[in-house]
């Protein structure tokens, strides 16, 4: 699989499950069975986020995490690290980085898309960087196949949909709800709004925010391409170790297929 | 120093800028600026940037802030000639412009008021506020309490330690006060913490922010209700010495202060302006928070803009400090970084010992307590001062009053009695005898 290839092989009848691990968090061995793990259950797209110090959209759960692997000094380099090892491990998942726009603006759009390339990324989810701010990083992606992963809320007009989706590469992140990552989703009104993306593009729509459960997962199928399961897994590491990961993506992955 | 008899309230009430600081469509004040958010927040940014097109339009509006200005907080406030410390200190004369006399004792008062009758308009009945030193947040209690919204006010939960009393006064007037513990516990978390509660209940809430900074149109709009001070002030410089400042002085934390001020005179190519930022114990990482006059802030975007942040190569924010809780902030209005990347600002530093005597310097000559953070502005202009010659002529904004600080000043002072004061007042509350 290439980078630009973003065919993900899902089946209309189930839903592809998305991971998501901070970097070298809470240990670079944790991290490591954490996405092995993920791997194991079927996850068809794994996000790496790069700690950031001031990470807005993240609850407290990836806030005090984000705070602890800076400290732990986990940095840019231990995050590409990560990345080009888990990529070649895994070629059958899609790696994408997570992190916030500062992050990237001081290593510098261009250099970030490179080395991300180079380490076997296929794009990067940033949740505060609007599409109008989007176009170098954009650009510079969209000749090595990396994409921009646009983000997209579920108070957004129509114009705006038309926007957001017209142009959109690699897959879409609907947010599930308002609010920030880890708290719980009512996921009732997440249909209509899946429906107004799929009424606009032929792009994998993950739907993400309070992702939390099988019975979440269940909620999902037949609506989304891809659940994204991100605080509900650090979580469960963090009370139960390796072990209650393991378990949660075995339902999961139940759920999912 | 030569003041004329002319009363100043002749001085008219301050008309909006005729030309407002505005940025690109952007959001961008030359290199800097933005809105830089998350998705969900884009539609209240939206119609926050409308609502303010609409206003800057509107006479009426201007009228009903300038009625609220003058009936509820005092304004407009004065100019203060400070003959004994100009005398003390040789050379230039010094003025202030009193923004310590406002309701709440601060400049804040200004944009809150402004902001909620905005808020009222857009239909919110809920306002939410970040706060540093607290000043911005009682400001924003009185207001809540007054138009009758629900208020919620962030605040990094070092600044509630060291701002007990605006505490109690914010939670006295029915607002809730959440502490925040994330992060260094100061400013900047506690504005992250606000944007997280906006993403969540945009529908209902207005986010009040406190200073020029954030994303646009927050710079844009504080600066544009900060106008009043820099208006009045050259008006009243003219009215009281006949011609204009040399030099207008101000502390600079996010920046409101200093470009409510600035305004008055930035049309002015002779009035130097100069901005003040916490120099707090050293030149260290994480002894202070002078982020453009100590040349170690680099450009970078969080908090929904873009700025000169202190921050890391790789671009984490570093911690900051400075005696002034109000100036202890990572960032900087993308509006400073700009008028002082075109050089129309000049930037220095004042370190905290410079600071407290400025205090004592004001206090013990003139009988005016400033607030530590107004008290950058006064330590740059006591700088210059004494190598200036008594044809020209400095003012200063005073931003703030000090009666918040004296827990810091009498500590920074080694006052023991100020001590034993609050041990027995705590024991009287408490009921402990030491029979």
């Amino acid at each position: 699989m290439t980078n630009c290839d973003w065919n993900l092989h899902l089946s209309p009848s189930h839903i592809g499950l998305m991971g998501h691990v901070i970097a070298d968090y809470p240990s670079p061995d944790a991290v490591r069975a954490m996405i092995e793990t993920m791997v194991v259950a079927g996850a068809k797209v794994i996000e790496i986020q790069i700690p950031f110090s001031e990470p807005m959209a993240d609850g407290p759960l990836f806030l005090a995490a984000n705070h602890r692997a800076i400290a732990q000094g986990v940095d840019y380099k231990a995050a590409l690290q990560l990345m080009g090892e888990v990529s070649r491990t895994y070629p059958q998942v899609r790696f994408l980085f997570m992190s916030y726009l500062n992050v990237i603006f001081k290593r510098g759009y261009e250099s970030f898309v490179k080395d991300s390339v180079s380490h076997g990324a296929s794009g990067v989810i940033v949740p505060d960087l609007p599409v109008e701010y989007a176009a170098t990083i954009e650009t510079s992606g969209a000749s090595h196949g990396f994409a921009n992963v646009r983000v997209i809320a579920p108070n957004t007009n129509d114009q705006r949909l038309d926007e957001l989706t017209s142009g959109a590469a690699g897959l879409i992140y609907a947010v599930a709800r308002a609010g920030v990552t880890g708290a719980k989703s009512d996921f009732s009104s997440v249909k209509d709004f899946v429906a107004r993306l799929r009424q606009r593009t032929s792009v994998p729509i993950a739907v993400g925010f309070g992702v939390r459960s099988a019975a979440d997962i269940h909620q999902l199928r037949g609506i989304a391409d891809l659940a994204v399961i991100g605080s509900a897994s650090l979580q469960r590491y963090e009370e139960a170790g390796i072990e209650g990961v393991q378990a949660l993506w075995q339902e999961l992955a139940a759920a999912a297929v | 120093m030569s003041v004329k008899p002319t009363l100043l309230a002749t001085v008219p009430p301050p008309l909006p800028p005729e030309k407002p600081l505005l940025p690109d469509e952007r959001g961008y004040f030359g290199e800097f600026g933005g809105a830089y958010v998350p998705e969900i927040l884009r539609p209240n940014l939206q119609e926050l940037t409308a609502a303010f097109a609409a206003v800057r339009n509107d006479a009426n509006f201007w009228a009903e802030y300038w009625r609220e200005l003058t009936t509820f907080s005092g304004r407009p406030t004065p100019v203060t000639p400070l003959p004994n410390l100009s005398r003390h200190l040789g050379g230039a004369q010094i003025f202030l412009k009193r923004e310590d006399l406002g309701q709440t004792g601060a400049h804040k008062v200004n944009n809150v008021i402004g902001q909620g009758l905005l808020a009222r308009r857009i239909g919110k009945t809920r306002i939410i506020a970040e706060t540093g030193a607290g000043q911005h947040g009682v400001a924003t209690a009185t207001m809540a309490a007054r138009f009758g919204f629900e208020a919620v006010i962030y605040m990094g939960a070092e600044d509630v330690e060291r701002q007990r009393p605006n505490v109690f006064w914010m939670e006295q007037m029915g607002a809730k006060v959440v502490a925040v513990e994330a992060g260094a516990r100061t400013l900047k978390d506690a504005i992250n913490e606000a944007l997280r509660d906006w993403s969540a209940n945009f529908a209902t809430t207005h986010y009040l922010l406190g200073t020029a900074c954030g994303p646009h149109p927050f710079p844009a709009l504080v600066t544009w209700l900060q106008s009043v001070a820099g208006t009045e002030a050259r008006a009243q410089m003219l009215a009281l010495t006949g011609r204009l400042p040399d030099r207008v002085y101000a502390c600079i934390g996010g920046g409101s202060n200093s470009l409510g001020i600035f305004q008055g005179f930035l049309g002015d190519a002779d009035v130097t302006l100069i901005g003040a930022e916490a120099g707090g114990t050293g030149s260290g990482i994480g002894e202070h928070a002078s982020r453009i006059a100590g040349g170690q802030g680099t450009r970078g975007i969080a908090q929904g803009y873009e700025t000169i942040f202190l921050q890391t190569p790789e671009g984490q924010m570093v911690d900051t400090h400075s005696v002034a809780a109000g100036l202890d902030y990572v960032g900087v209005s993308p509006l400073i970084a700009h008028l002082a990347s075109q050089g129309q600002v000049q930037m220095v530093s004042a370190l905290d010992n410079e600071v407290v005597e400025a205090v004592k310097l004001l206090m013990r000559f003139e009988g005016i307590i400033p607030a530590l953070e107004s008290a950058h502005g006064l330590a740059a202009a006591f700088r210059d001062a004494p190598k200036l010659s008594p044809k020209d002529i400095l003012l200063v904004n005073l931003s703030g009053r000090g009666d918040k600080d004296i827990f810091t000043v009498a500590s920074a002072l080694g006052d023991t009695s100020w001590a034993q004061f609050l041990r027995q007042k705590a024991d009287s509350m408490l009921g402990v005898s030491h029979d």
